[in-house]
């Protein structure tokens, strides 16, 4: 069996999806490691193949994306991250017009046409607040799981204002909040309103055309997605596992490739 | 070829240290102006080496105790540098009114550097007002006087004709290059193109144009792999070359750069200057009938917008990539225009932040990349 594969190497996880010529998802797994390198990229393959009852010989095809996609010695070619989600997001959704994507230490705002091509696009260029990392960090100092985060801030009674966005500055912003004992609720919608701010700029970059789809690890936070929403004045949709569809975007065309090559 | 290519490349890695080593060594005097408007002839018909003030690698240190973070990076560079006295070899130094910054740097240069003259060189920024071509003789005028002054001999129209032929000659042979690798881009990487450009600013224009001669023999001769890819279009960048790792980047993704108007680029040699009649006139003439859009002047012939577009439209660029320095605020004021009308001509483009200070290449890279994607 030829299959065609995806592998999204971010910079806290590493994604992989498996498709078969049909564009039938057959399996995916996400890694998440303290070093996301090649290491951490094969294991998600392997992960994934094992799952599908795989193994390496039956990959037809395998493309590379996310800020690790050149920095592994194997897949037979490189894509951005960019075309990617734009890809995988229009794979679920066909009419979505707008991808918000925050991963790990990028965000990124992609407009695209019917056809999953790219039209427009703005992404951080300058520092990774705003992003997974960022709450990563804010997470580990509130000591709050941060897969619990999402549902946390939506109890909040009255966010907080944090004023800055670096994330080292907007650390010693919630120890000091903390510190006053300004409630963690509070403090947790506090950061997802500056988080929703940052993104809002960057949408206003490439302008707002609806549907919106909002994918990478930052999209499982229900807190980030609601203040999104507010601010946009719109739905956002939110794929069942928005952090694969990088991998997925990647397969896709992997998938194109494998067809292409077999005419 | 590669002898002359590293001429010019030991010319721009330490511009002011070579320069410095070629006054001690002819005695000359060096005379620097800042990038965009000022006559250059002038100082080379009053016998010195005239030299386009250039951006260095150097991080911004001592200079910062007298401009603020929030000039661009070439201006901070300037003062800073000067500060740390690299640019007391200098005679003299024009700035002219390319932006309010740069009179800014005038300022502060006038004080860190009191042995060298710090001049300032003041345009009428309407072109077709009543009065603008008056303004500009005389200020031409006083620039002459300056010049003069420095060197310690008169300028006659006779030095001045042949320092314009020189100077024509040179820009015509940098055309002659571009066209050249317009025809045929595998035959040199940009970054290589914008260098040969930058060594023409910093040694004497003679020379330039014997190696340029040299240089361009053995390429129409040369052989390049025909070269596939995206063809893009460079813009932006008014004072300062664009850094070297930007344009690999641009090339190696399959980019093919068929034009730009950067000023380390076409806008340094697209203009010549009339051989005949009066020569200092032919100097005025040819700023205020200037062909090119230049974002700190008005009532232009063309509109930089609309320039984009059409240069674009004729080399068939499937795309523009914009180079915009931080903190330069007459492109950032141009860029929205510029935004809209390329929008409107259904021509994809991307706009990337330069700054002195090294800026992520990663983030670059993927940028980059998906413009490239875009682009088909």
């Amino acid at each position: 069996m030829s299959v065609a594969v995806g592998v999204d190497i971010g910079s806290l996880t590493a994604k992989t999806v498996i498709v078969d010529s049909d564009c039938r998802i057959l399996a995916y797994k996400i890694i998440r490691g303290k070093i996301v390198d090649e290491t951490a990229a094969i294991m998600s393959m392997r992960q994934a193949l094992n799952e599908a009852n795989l193994s390496e010989p039956d990959i037809g095809f395998l493309i590379t994306t996310g800020y690790g996609r050149n920095m592994v010695n194997f897949g037979n070619k490189s894509i951005t991250e960019i075309s990617c989600h734009a890809r995988g997001a229009h794979f679920l959704y066909p009419d979505v017009r707008t991808v918000i994507d925050i991963g790990g230490q990028d965000s990124k705002v992609i407009t695209l046409n019917g056809d999953s091509k790219v039209i427009n696009f703005a992404m951080n260029d300058k520092c990774a607040a705003g992003t997974g990392r960022f709450l990563d960090v804010m997470a580990h100092a509130l000591e709050v799981p941060i897969e619990e985060m999402g549902e946390l801030s939506l109890k909040a009674e009255s966010p907080a204002q944090i004023s800055s966005i670096c994330t080292v500055f907007a650390e010693s912003e919630v120890i000091s909040l903390a510190a006053q004992k300004r409630s963690r609720l509070d403090i947790i919608a506090g950061l997802h309103e500056a988080i929703g701010r940052r993104m809002h700029s960057l949408v206003n970059q490439v302008g707002i055309t609806p549907p919106i789809v909002m994918t990478g690890g930052v999209a499982k936070n229900v807190g980030v997605v609601c203040v999104l929403e507010r601010l946009l004045e719109t739905e956002i949709t939110v794929p069942p596992e928005p952090q694969i569809i990088g991998a997925l975007g990647a397969a896709l065309f992997a998938a194109e490739e494998l067809k292409g090559s077999q005419r | 070829m590669e002898q002359i290519m590293n001429r010019f490349r030991s010319v721009v890695e330490a511009p002011y240290e070579k320069l410095a080593e070629w006054k001690n060594a002819s005695k000359g005097k060096v005379v620097a102006c800042s990038p965009m408007h000022f006559p250059e002839e002038l100082i080379h018909a009053a016998g010195m080496l005239p030299v386009v003030l250039q951006e260095t690698n150097e991080a911004i240190t001592s200079g910062f105790s007298h401009i603020h973070p929030f000039y661009c990076g070439i201006t901070r560079n300037m003062v800073d540098i000067a500060d740390k006295g690299q640019l007391n070899f200098l005679d003299a130094i024009f700035y002219s009114d390319i932006c309010v910054q740069a009179r800014t740097a005038t300022c502060i240069l006038q004080q860190t550097l009191p042995r060298t003259r710090v001049e300032y060189m003041r345009l009428p920024m309407s072109l077709n007002r009543p009065n603008a071509s008056e303004d500009t003789v005389r200020e031409f005028d006083k620039v002459k006087s300056t010049v003069e002054s420095i060197a310690g001999n008169k300028i006659d129209d006779s030095a001045l004709k042949q320092s314009i032929r020189v100077y024509n000659k040179n820009r015509s042979l940098l055309r002659s290059l571009r066209d050249l690798r317009k025809a045929n881009p595998g035959l040199l990487a940009y970054r290589d193109m914008l260098l040969i450009i930058q060594a023409g600013m910093l040694m004497p224009k003679e020379e330039h144009s014997e190696l340029l001669e040299k240089l361009l023999s053995r390429l129409k001769k040369g052989k390049a792999a025909s070269k596939k890819g995206r063809k893009v279009l460079l813009s932006g960048h008014l004072c300062q070359k664009p850094k070297a790792d930007i344009l690999d980047l641009i090339e190696g993704m399959g980019g093919i750069i068929v034009d730009d108007d950067l000023y380390t680029g076409y806008r340094y040699c697209a203009l010549d200057a009339e051989e005949n009649g009066s020569p200092f006139q032919a100097l005025v003439k040819r700023y205020l009938e200037t062909s090119l859009p230049v974002p700190t002047r008005s009532y232009l012939p063309v509109r930089w917008d609309k320039y984009l577009v059409d240069k674009a439209t004729a080399n068939r660029a499937q795309g523009v990539i914009i180079l915009v320095v931080k903190y330069c605020e007459p492109h950032l004021f141009h860029y929205p225009f510029i935004k809209e009308a390329l929008a409107a001509a259904g021509i994809p483009h991307i706009m990337l932040e330069t700054e002195h200070e090294v800026v992520s290449l990663e983030g670059t890279r993927t940028r980059l990349q998906a413009f490239m994607e875009m682009l088909g």
